[in-house]
């Protein structure tokens, strides 16, 4: 009998240690905006984001048309906001106090801002991988199509495919045509970067006023968010 | 006998176990605790027939004017409370516990509560609490909501995160106050994220307060924020809901009587739009016809019209409080409705506050003189009271009050409660209360100088049967000139009004409480004045716990110096009780002071602390012979001395805090001299605690407590020894993310008491004093072995079990065995 408790005692503890090297979050959602969905693999289940769920390495995210949404990572709160009608994973692993971030987009848009780099934060797109370092950034992927990196602000940030490496900085465009292909920096002219539709980049803000009477009134006013 | 219930009062306080025989209760005097670390309060209710409602537990620190009120929270027979002590300072913190049996109250310690509770140490944290700088250790990420970001109800979620190892994140603790209020332990945490998603949350401005502490109670990190939920919830999502369920069981064996003993409840919670709508549920195994109610069912309806005015309605079981001379946290049964807005607030409380429970009487043969011949006996029937019942007794409180911002309030409140005379055949005198007064709060300068006052009347009937003409209540009260007046006004308006039956247990003068605290804040401290004065006639049916019969002064100050490495705290408190019994008056002049020094480095925070209570009554003062059943002589001085202090160090990894503490109480006793000495409360006590807690690298903790207490009771011949050895071991394992993404805490505790004791046996004489006989030597070992886990899921609740043993060697020839279990689970 007691050599049975002990072996239980055994599975138990090695189940427990096993499970408790199981995954945990790496980011929340923060925004969400229409139908953006999460699932955790290719014919997995998908639900519908909300505004706190906890995002696991490996989550892969589609927002649907005028759908958007905003990630923060947990470690360093670097945040990643999903454009419409974009399909993105994305991954983390845990180092120590930190984690290894990869954003890997198969089509969309996605601004990338990093302003405490703990350690990496990866773009990864079908032609290229963008390491990046403190700083803001945008990402399209145009479907079956090359890829677009817009600095925002920052400093330069690192393009690299198999054809060789580029470095932009803000105001600057990098375009990659394919996987085997050089990237490419020049100015970035106005009107090419994307931006924040008013779906999304305006704020709501509201107060309510009482008077004298114990009226209410209330006040709105947006705010757009800085690009 | 009341001097003799002193001296084994003392005794009780300071040793580990003490009992309330009437009410077979028994409370284990907790550790000695850090600051920092939650203080669990709690004693174990031993009698199944013996109910106890409105359990609470009376808290301060030492040389405060005000205990603070926190309701026990019932596990089986098991009741608690889980104070806080992030917000005390190091020192003394007295207590003691408070109930209701159906018809009075009840307390323990048994005796003077109020002025001889319970203690127990708080011990400085290595740091200071308080301190800012200190606080900013570790970093916290607020990734949820953004600063001043304005957020739909539906959508809200606070989400934060520490950047710290996965392994070391269970050697954290967190809080969250929002809007003052304790979320806790609704925090969910998962990894290194930490997120609370209420249900509902009211709309406007939020201020929050995000703290983590260390496993020694150390504040390393914090976050404070604002944010704004939208007053303008969209119509699809504006319905939402909280429900909390739980289930509770305690089997327990104690002096060989098993007992078992089921709880029950749901908390539910919703909103839609601007309706707020709240019920209660709690089933007991307790409830019996024959008790006053322990199942409670209530609901609340609120409509708010804009974030500061809103409409409510409530039924069933609640509580509302007024004012704690007043009505305060006393549970009604009824109808409650009123509103609050930024000007006017108004309740209207409705209901009962006691169900009537028939008493029993018997019949029984009585022999009496015959009528027809008185040399001659027979046997006749009678009624005889057996137990008296309790009548059902309504409750009405009223209190509007007006408001001018933040900065002042003034209430007028009237509460009366009166037994229903017909609500049972078998009960004592029916009685009735009346109280009237005014409450006013000041508040200016940001808070740094505020006023309440408190001034209320009333009055009571303690017999309301039959009725009584104004002049024979005059005539016996001996009532005359402007008295009369004033007292025939009263009598006039009580008969127009039916507040109060006019019967011969009518007291047509009215009692008195007041109390007027003011606090200054201003140049590093807190000064707070209290005045109060609460005359032993004075009654009120809403807060049956409030202390009368004293009046005095209290003067507390907390100074911070040296850039808050330094807590200073001064008190003078003079008053006096039992004020309305002449020869008992008593003077008490209480002073003292506790320093606490928290320096901003690697070395042990330290508290020392010093006190001194006289009291003097009227007897001693004027030489009157003790030979009173009724009153006896208090001319004492009790002075207490502590030492406190908690270090933390780490040794190959393990992450040690070590504490140590050591007290002297002393009491001498000049009343009782010569052949009376055997009536001296003269006392010496020494307590001395070292306490040891390792985290180890991976997700052990373990814990040793050690604690010598020796005493010394009474003088020369009659002098009683106790010396209690009690150490304690215990180990905690946390598996994390174990099945259904569960935390499982498994943990084990081994307790071992040794109490030595030797006491003179008495032999008593009719007229004379005592002489001693025999010594009298008591040896004894109470072993507690506990064991038990805490299993909490984020989405299948949490499931906890305990199991005690307590076996008493030689000294008891049975063992007590006690199984809990809880299973909680909020949807």
């Amino acid at each position: 009998m007691k050599t049975k408790l002990f072996a239980l005692s055994i599975v138990f503890l090695m189940l427990a240690t096993s499970l408790s090297l199981a995954q945990d979050p790496i980011a929340v959602v923060v925004k969400i905006k229409g139908d953006v969905t999460v699932q955790y693999e290719k014919t997995g289940n998908r639900q519908g984001l909300k505004r706190g769920n906890k995002l696991y390495s490996g989550a892969i995210i589609v927002a649907k048309e005028k759908s958007t949404a905003a990630v923060v990572f947990v470690d360093d709160k670097s945040l990643v906001r999903i454009r419409p009608n974009s399909i993105l994973t994305v991954s983390g692993q845990r180092e120590k106090n930190t984690i290894a971030k990869n954003i890997s987009i198969e089509v969309g848009t996605i601004f990338s801002q990093i302003t405490k780099p703990r350690t990496s934060f990866q773009v990864t797109t079908p032609t290229s991988v963008a390491s990046v370092k403190g700083t803001s950034f945008w990402t399209r992927q145009v479907f079956r199509g090359g890829t677009y990196y817009y600095g925002d602000e920052g400093g330069p940030t690192e393009v690299s495919n198999k054809a060789g490496s580029a470095l932009f900085r803000a105001d600057e465009t990098c375009y990659v045509a394919s996987e085997n292909a050089k990237p490419i920096v020049q100015k970035t002219k106005p009107g090419e970067k994307p931006g924040f539709d008013d779906d999304d980049s305006i704020d709501e803000f509201e107060f309510n006023f009482e008077n004298e009477q114990g009226e209410t009134k209330t006040l709105r006013f947006k705010t757009r968010i800085k690009q | 006998m009341r001097f003799v219930s002193i001296l084994f009062f003392i005794l009780f306080l300071y040793t580990l176990v003490s009992a309330g025989t009437m009410y077979h209760l028994d409370h284990d005097r907790p550790q000695d605790t850090i600051i920092g670390e939650t203080l669990r309060l709690e004693i174990n209710h031993f009698e199944a027939q013996l109910p106890l409602y409105e359990a609470n537990v009376f808290y301060r620190l030492e040389g405060e004017s005000d205990f603070m009120m926190k309701p026990l929270q019932q596990q089986g027979f098991l009741l608690y409370a889980d104070i806080p002590t992030n917000n005390l300072r190091a020192g003394q913190l007295q207590y003691y516990f408070a109930f209701h049996n159906g018809r009075t109250i009840s307390y323990l310690p048994q005796n003077a509560p109020q002025l001889q509770p319970f203690h127990v140490r708080l011990i400085p944290a290595q740091q200071a609490q308080q301190s800012g700088a200190s606080a900013d250790v570790m970093e916290v990420l607020l990734l949820s909501p953004e600063p001043d970001e304005m957020v739909p109800a539906e959508d809200f979620v606070i989400a934060l995160s520490v950047p710290v190892d996965l392994s070391e994140m269970s050697s954290y603790r967190f809080s969250l106050l929002l809007g003052g209020i304790d979320q806790s332990s609704r925090l969910e945490q998962e990894g290194t994220l930490i997120s609370f998603a209420p249900r509902t949350i009211r709309s406007g401005l939020h201020n929050a307060e995000f703290k983590v502490y260390d496993k020694s109670g150390q504040l390393v990190g914090q976050k404070s924020f604002s944010f704004r939920i939208s007053g303008q919830p969209s119509l699809s999502k504006g319905y939402n809901y909280r429900t909390h369920i739980f289930l509770d069981n305690r089997y327990q064996n104690i002096s060989e009587n098993a007992a078992n003993l089921f709880r029950g409840g749901v908390d539910f919670f919703s909103s839609y739009q601007k309706l707020d709508f709240r019920a209660r549920l709690l089933i007991s195994s307790e409830e019996a016809f024959d008790r006053q109610p322990v199942n409670q069912i209530g609901a609340e309806l609120r409509y708010n019209f804009t974030p500061t005015m809103n409409a409510f309605l409530k039924g069933g079981d609640f509580t509302t409080n007024y004012d704690p001379l007043v009505f305060w946290e006393k549970r009604i049964r009824g109808l409650g409705l009123g509103m609050n807005s930024k000007y006017f607030d108004l309740d209207v409380t409705i209901g009962e506050t006691l169900k009537g429970v028939e008493g029993q009487s018997v019949q029984v043969q009585r022999l009496i003189a015959d009528p027809s011949d008185p040399t001659q006996t027979v046997s006749v029937s009678l009624d005889s009271t057996t137990r008296f019942g309790t009548y059902k007794r309504s409750f009405l409180g009223i209190q509007p009050k007006v408001n001018v911002g933040k900065y002042f309030s003034w209430g007028l409140n009237l509460v009366n409660a009166k037994d229903d005379i017909g609500s049972i055949k078998t009960g004592g005198n029916p009685k009735e209360a009346l109280v009237v007064g005014s409450t006013m709060h000041l508040n200016l300068h940001g808070n740094r100088i505020q006023f309440r006052g408190s001034f209320q009347a009333s009055m009571k009937n303690e017999d309301a049967r039959g009725t009584v003409e104004f002049d024979t209540l005059a005539e016996k009260y001996e009532l005359s000139g402007s008295e009369r007046d004033l007292a025939e006004s009263l009598f006039n308006l009580l008969e127009s009004t039916g507040f109060l039956s006019l019967t011969q247990g009518l007291s047509p003068y009215p009692s008195l409480a007041m109390e007027f605290q003011t606090e200054l804040k201003y140049f590093n401290q807190a000064l707070r004045i209290t005045y109060r004065n609460i005359e032993a006639e004075y009654t009120t049916p809403g807060n049956p716990y409030l202390m009368r019969d004293i009046r005095g002064i209290f003067i507390n100050d907390n100074i911070r110096l040296l850039k808050d490495q330094v807590f200073l705290n001064i008190y003078f408190n003079s008053f006096q009780d039992n004020v309305s019994r002449e020869d008992a008056r008593t003077d008490n002049r209480q002073f003292g002071a506790t320093i606490s020094y928290f320096p901003f480095q690697n070395l042990p925070g330290v508290s020392l602390d010093y006190s001194n209570l006289s009291r003097e009554n009227e007897l001693a003062k004027n030489n009157i012979s003790p030979d009173s059943a009724i009153f006896f002589i208090e001319d004492n001085q009790t002075q207490r001395l502590g030492l406190s202090s908690s270090y933390n160090f780490v040794t190959a990894g393990i992450k040690n805090t070590l504490s140590i503490s050591a007290s002297n109480f002393k009491r001498s006793d000049d009343a009782y001299t010569g052949e009376f000495a055997y009536r001296s409360s003269q006392s010496d006590f020494n307590v001395y605690t070292l306490g040891l807690r390792n985290q180890f690298t991976f997700p052990l903790i373990s814990k040793i407590n050690y604690t010598k207490t020796s005493s010394l009771f009474g003088k020369s011949d009659f002098q009683r020894e106790s010396d209690i050895n009690k150490i304690s071991v215990g180990l905690e394992y946390i598996l994390s993310r174990i099945f259904l993404e569960g935390e499982l805490r498994p943990y084990i505790t081994y307790t071992n008491q040794s109490i030595t004791s030797k006491s003179p046996v008495l032999s008593y004489n009719l007229n004379q004093p005592p002489t001693v006989t025999d010594l009298s030597d008591t040896q004894y070992n109470r072993v507690n072995y506990t064991g038990g886990f805490y299993f909490r899921t984020p989405q299948y609740g949490n499931f906890a079990f305990r199991f005690d043993y307590i076996d008493f060697g030689d000294f008891k020839n049975w063992s007590d065995t006690i199984f809990s279990t809880r299973y909680e689970i909020s949807l």
